[in-house]
């Protein structure tokens, strides 16, 4: 994977050579505007990469019951172009052929053309009133062997990633860095999908105290007294 | 849109969606997975070699289709116009999507790679129409066992990736059908419906049989047989009743003889192909066996007052009677004689063949009935069936993927019900039933 901090680089380098090429053949208003607008169009560019950055050395965050909480964000669960994404699964999105067989490659066939929206979506942060699913609520207490630890943090990178996916096909969201998820049905229906796959791993007990701990820390009742 | 980047994306589009061209050479896949599938698998395997073919197996008493090792060797052309071999070793369906993620040998190589038979096995053997036999060969024949390793093409799963500690490998995935398990109790058992918080409970340790029957004089136990955590009916199993399947557990292994239990042993660490590696957990109790057909053959077994042993093989107690509770397919089922096949949160399959009904030994076919339950979400020990390749697999991989495919609601057979059938859904593995 590329990284994000080695993009400006080789952009900075062209920036010079264009300002040096130019400053030997041409006139000094035409070097004035050219530069204004490189410089223009190349910030942008670190500007999103300097965003993605940040956002991908940030961890979900333990929330604190004693005040609210930052939401974590999901800048470091951007989609990969076709081929190299995860084939995650959709079931009550696929289609059932009439031969009987569902295809569920939508995620990862070869044929998905990425689009410059896939290529570079936005950023998510939650919204305060949209729950965090069990796998991302911290247990200090855990004593999880590595294969347990990252199947955990994959249910977290596939939330993230729905959530990022919504929000990229949202055409309000195309243009903007980061784009807030609200609590809606598309949230609901990744925050069930997380939570389901948490239940499998570590069965209903697990499940229950970490969804209940998941309600009391966004401030809304528990699903056992609503 | 510009004219020309219009045509180059169609082109690409239909690149995507063709077909890759038949080979004319010699072609050799090897099939791996799911163990409670392998029934249709094989069917619709064979059903692919259209022309003169060969097969051997090694399941003396089962036939090839309960076999754990086949290889299928002749004229399939929807494959290739040449000679095409398929391998086949099934030996559970989390090693399966394993097995497409990692090497059988080098750095960080899969512990416990399928090994498939060698083509040699067939050289004597004529092709026939129809498929000519060579005698099973038995598990314990080294020309079946000790064949090697070769990298895996095709995997059959009774679960998702995302079940396994292999979620971030690339594959292409598809759903063939459902696959449907049942809870099952020893011979003899007096045990006849298991409830999700029963068979939690004996996952965690044994139990007193009273917490089944609801008699306070049924103090003997009751133990908990399964397989490994390379097995996709493990998976289900412990994902549907709410246990958790990365949650070790406490699983037996049991030794017979003429019909009753003389040992049931807490299952050892480092056991071999018994052992539970993939979520790194391979303690006392956790491991289990690695074929639903040897958790059949316990389950033939009555438990009269067999030894109970720890896991160093100390007795512990003896004299007792022993109950089993397992959790199978029904294909698998169908071969536990005399077992008692129980209801599952109050709901039973009948299953034609059933041995409460007919004598034993007999097919155990969902009935109409059955289905109906299946259909309507009233009975939930399911779960979707998979196959699996990987993003980058060759083109004679891609046909062969794609061949055997459609071939599988035709060839589902007892295994279990096709897609189409079903009238409910559930979005992940144990996850809610509903329309």
């Amino acid at each position: 994977m590329k990284l994000a901090s080695d993009i400006p680089v080789p952009a900075f380098s062209l920036l010079q050579g264009l300002i040096s090429l130019m400053s030997t053949r041409m006139r000094p208003p035409y070097l004035l505007l050219i530069t204004i607008g490189l410089i223009a169009a190349s910030s942008s560019m670190i500007f999103r990469t300097c965003s993605q950055n940040e956002s991908s050395a940030e961890k979900p965050k333990p929330p604190k019951r004693t005040e609210k909480r930052p939401k974590p964000s999901a800048a470091s669960h951007r989609l990969q172009p076709a081929g190299t994404s995860q084939d995650q699964t959709a079931p009550d999105s696929a289609t059932i052929h009439p031969n009987g067989i569902r295809s569920e490659d939508s995620y990862g066939a070869e044929a998905v053309i990425p689009s410059p929206s896939m290529a570079m979506p936005p950023a998510v942060r939650l919204a305060d009133d949209v729950r965090l699913p069990a796998a991302l609520i911290p247990d200090a207490e855990a004593n999880l062997t590595p294969a347990v630890t990252a199947a955990t943090a994959e249910i977290g990178n596939t939330f993230y990633r729905e959530l990022q996916e919504t929000a990229n096909n949202n055409t309000s969201n195309q243009e903007a860095d980061t784009a807030t998820i609200f609590n809606d049905p598309n949230t609901e229906q990744a925050l069930t999908r997380a939570d389901e796959q948490y239940r499998a791993l570590f069965g209903d007990e697990d499940y229950n105290r970490k969804t209940a701990e998941s309600h009391i820390e966004v401030n809304l009742p528990t699903e056992s007294s609503e | 849109m510009k004219p020309s980047l219009l045509i180059g994306l169609s082109a690409l589009a239909l690149a995507g969606s063709a077909s890759a061209a038949v080979s004319s050479s010699a072609v050799t896949i090897n099939v791996t997975g799911a163990t409670a599938f392998r029934s249709a698998a094989i069917a619709a395997i064979r059903s692919k070699f259209t022309g003169n073919y060969k097969y051997a197996h090694d399941a003396a008493a089962a036939g090839v289709s309960g076999s754990t090792r086949s290889i299928f060797i002749g004229s399939c052309p929807s494959i290739s116009t040449g000679t095409t071999t398929i391998r086949c070793c099934f030996t559970g369906s989390v090693e399966g999507i394993r097995a497409l993620t990692k090497e059988p040998t080098g750095l960080n190589a899969d512990p416990a790679p399928p090994t498939y038979m060698p083509a040699s096995i067939l050289d004597s053997t004529t092709a026939a129409s129809g498929g000519a036999e060579l005698a099973a060969q038995g598990s314990s024949s080294s020309a079946v066992a000790g064949s090697g390793t070769a990298t895996s093409d095709i995997a059959f799963s009774d679960v998702n990736k995302t079940s396994t500690p292999f979620a971030s490998g690339s594959f292409v995935t598809d759903s063939v059908g459902v696959i449907v398990f049942t809870m099952m109790a020893n011979k003899g058992s007096t045990i006849t419906n298991v409830t999700s918080q029963q068979y939690r409970a004996i996952l965690a340790k044994p139990q007193p049989l009273s917490l089944f029957t609801g008699s306070a004089a049924d103090t003997t136990k009751v133990y908990a047989v399964g397989r490994n955590d390379t097995s996709g009916t493990r998976t289900t199993a412990f994902a549907e009743v709410g246990y958790g399947y990365t949650k070790a557990c406490k699983q037996y292994l049991v030794v017979g003889s003429s019909g009753t239990m003389t040992s049931v042993q807490l299952t050892p660490i480092n056991n071999g192909d018994k052992s539970s590696t993939v979520w790194g957990s391979d303690l006392a109790g956790n491991g289990g066996y690695n074929s639903g057909g040897d958790v059949a053959t316990a389950l033939k077994l009555t438990g009269t007052s067999p030894s109970i042993l720890d896991e160093a093989g100390t007795t512990v107690s003896s004299g007792a009677k022993v109950d089993i509770v397992s959790w199978l397919g029904i294909s698998d089922a169908a071969k536990a004689t005399g077992g008692v096949l129980c209801a599952y949160n109050g709901v039973k399959l009948e299953l034609t063949g059933d041995q409460t009904t007919t004598p034993v030994g007999a097919a155990g076919t969902l009935t109409a009935s059955d289905k109906v339950k299946l259909a309507k979400g009233t009975y939930t020990a399911w779960g979707n069936e998979r196959m699996f390749r990987r993003t980058t697999a060759s083109n004679d991989v891609q046909n062969a993927y794609t061949a055997i495919k459609a071939a599988i609601p035709a060839n589902i057979g007892t295994a279990g019900i096709a897609l189409t059938a079903m009238n409910v859904t559930r979005s992940a593995d144990g996850g809610t039933v509903a329309p």
